[in-house]
């Protein structure tokens, strides 16, 4: 007698995955870089393009004509900025999408296995008991229903990768040309609703608001204003503390690009001014530290990826020159320990790279203990250095998702800097150490006169 | 206008670099034809302030020598004046 055993089809193809979501986020950056600057170009001729108490006819039609170009510059800076936006949805899809692809390529290969398998065991099942014959059948109907399951899943993973597409596609069509742009400008009231935002944050600074109140504020902004700050006034949100660092990672790059395009475009055409080379060298410098820190050294002990860096303050024409840069090894938005390093005398914006390597350093050697290391790099006169360590310190308290064990690590003149923090203002760490110390300044003698709470530590490592 | 200039030459590079490499085979030529769309409307733009500039430039040299011409009048002017309160 013969028995029919129906063996499921192969399961389908997975189609080839195409795309890279790194790959997108740069493009991504280069937009969000552009938007950022069309929206210099906006304010730079409504406002400086202005000569100073010029009046009169000539004035007026002067205004006239800058009118356009001030609004198209507008346009295209929120042309651009929901063109990034939707490249970073892209590429969180990307990511998704990718992950999706390689789990059903392995389920794929099991699935055509049990297959082969089945059909070996069937051809082999030439004198087969109506018990094996029964085990056979319950095989390969399993099997079916796996194999048109997958199908599913396989046509779901395709819908999902042609709605991403078409949604990037929609966004790139939505900003195709100039004309677009100003009609989209002009339905939203010809204003920009992230300088609106912006003249809000810029009253509350003015106003005194605490980094908590600006967390607070920010907190209740949707994510498409908060991406339109970003992207429209990197330079406010960039080095307002109470902003979440990875917002303040995100307009600090844009800074950096911005900085290092015009800067290295003069330094080419030999118009540099002395001010201006100070910059350059500490852009480059952050520009370094940070690629340093993308390399084969910079590998997670633990896990092995990649470290998380954050540019979570970037001023390089700060302190007449001297530049401000603080690098973040780690994620300091969601790190249940961080460190806050201090260097000494000698320390400008250029030497980020030494401080950021042994912010790295002390990332990978307490990587059991998960902290994330934050090194500051400035030099500023201890006392006015101290507040300003200070204001950062309240800054990373107010933005962090939860509150972290918040160790301050102040090295040589540093730690007179960070002797000053804790002696002078009321900050919320847990523990200090000093490194190397000639003296912890604002005349402590004593860890008691620290702002560190009881059965918490201030350590003295060595004085010299 | 010489600072709007150098901004939109900054914003055309941004775009003009972009890479779009990592896009699917599907998106990947719409997002070169976008950073090129952008890349020129940031030199039209370029090309605007520019010409915007050269206008100024005008009115500044139209405003410098009106002012000389006014001031040699007036050099010429002087020696017929007298005073006119007895």
């Amino acid at each position: 007698m013969t028995t029919m055993i129906t063996i499921p089809p192969q399961p389908v193809e997975v189609p080839p995955f195409s795309g890279d979501a790194d790959g997108v986020t740069g493009y991504g950056d280069g937009v969000r870089t552009a938007s950022a600057t069309f929206d210099d170009v906006g304010s730079w001729i409504t406002g400086s393009s202005k000569p100073e108490g010029w009046a009169g006819e000539a004035a007026a039609a002067y205004a006239r004509s800058t009118e356009q170009p001030a609004t198209d510059a507008n346009a295209a800076s929120m042309a651009l900025r929901k063109v990034w936006q939707a490249t970073e949805d892209y590429a969180t899809a990307l990511t998704a999408l990718k992950e999706r692809w390689t789990d059903l390529g392995h389920e794929r290969e099991v699935l055509v296995k049990d297959r082969a398998d089945l059909v070996a065991d069937v051809n082999a099942a030439k004198a087969a008991t109506p018990a094996e014959v029964a085990e056979l059948k319950d095989r390969a109907r399993v099997l079916d229903t796996e194999i048109r399951g997958f199908g599913q899943d396989v046509s779901t993973y395709v819908d999902d990768t042609t709605r991403a597409d078409a949604e990037m596609l929609a966004a790139f069509e939505g900003a195709s040309s100039l004309a677009k742009a100003r009609s989209s400008f002009a339905a939203g009231g010809g204003v920009d609703p992230a300088d609106l935002a912006a003249a809000h944050l810029i009253a509350m600074r003015a106003l005194g608001a605490t980094p908590e109140q600006v967390n607070g504020w920010w907190d209740g902004l949707t994510e498409e204003q908060q991406q339109a700050l970003i992207a429209a006034h990197p330079d406010l949100i960039g080095n307002t503390n109470g902003i979440p660092a990875g917002a303040r990672d995100e307009a600090n790059r844009t800074l950096l690009a911005q900085d290092l395009a015009i800067l290295r475009l003069r330094e080419a055409d030999g118009t540099l001014t002395d001010e201006e080379t100070d910059a350059l060298v500490n852009a480059e410098a952050a520009e370094e530290a940070l690629a340093n820190l993308t390399g084969p050294t910079a590998i997670d002990p633990v896990t092995g990826k990649p470290v998380q860096t954050q540019l979570y303050i970037y001023d390089p024409r700060a302190f007449g020159g001297d530049g401000k840069v603080a690098i973040a090894v780690g994620d300091l938005d969601t790190a249940d320990n961080v460190s806050v390093q201090v260097p000494g005398l000698g320390t400008d914006g250029s030497s980020i790279g030494t401080h950021a390597e042994r912010a790295l350093n002390v990332y990978g050697a307490s990587r059991w203990a998960d902290p994330n290391a934050l090194e500051v790099s400035g030099e500023d006169a201890a006392t006015e250095g101290g507040e300003l360590l200070a204001d950062d310190l309240d800054g990373l308290r107010a933005s962090a998702d939860d509150r972290s064990h918040l160790t301050l690590i102040g090295h040589s003149y540093g730690s007179t800097t960070a002797g000053h923090a804790a002696h002078d203002q009321p900050v919320d760490v847990d523990d200090i150490v000093f490194l190397g110390s000639p003296g912890v300044g604002g005349d402590t003698d004593h860890a008691d006169e620290l702002h560190v709470d009881e059965g918490q530590r201030a350590t003295l490592i060595s004085r010299r | 206008m010489g600072g709007a200039v150098r901004h939109a030459a900054r914003g055309r590079r941004h775009v003009d670099g972009a890479d779009s490499g990592g896009f699917s085979d599907r998106v990947r030529a719409a997002a070169t034809r976008f950073a090129q769309t952008w890349a020129e409307e940031a030199r039209c733009l370029e090309r605007q302030a520019e010409s915007q500039a050269d206008r100024l430039r005008a009115a500044v040299r139209t405003y410098l020598e009106s002012d000389q011409v006014t001031a040699q009048k007036f050099v010429v002017l002087v020696p017929h004046l007298e005073e006119g309160r007895r």
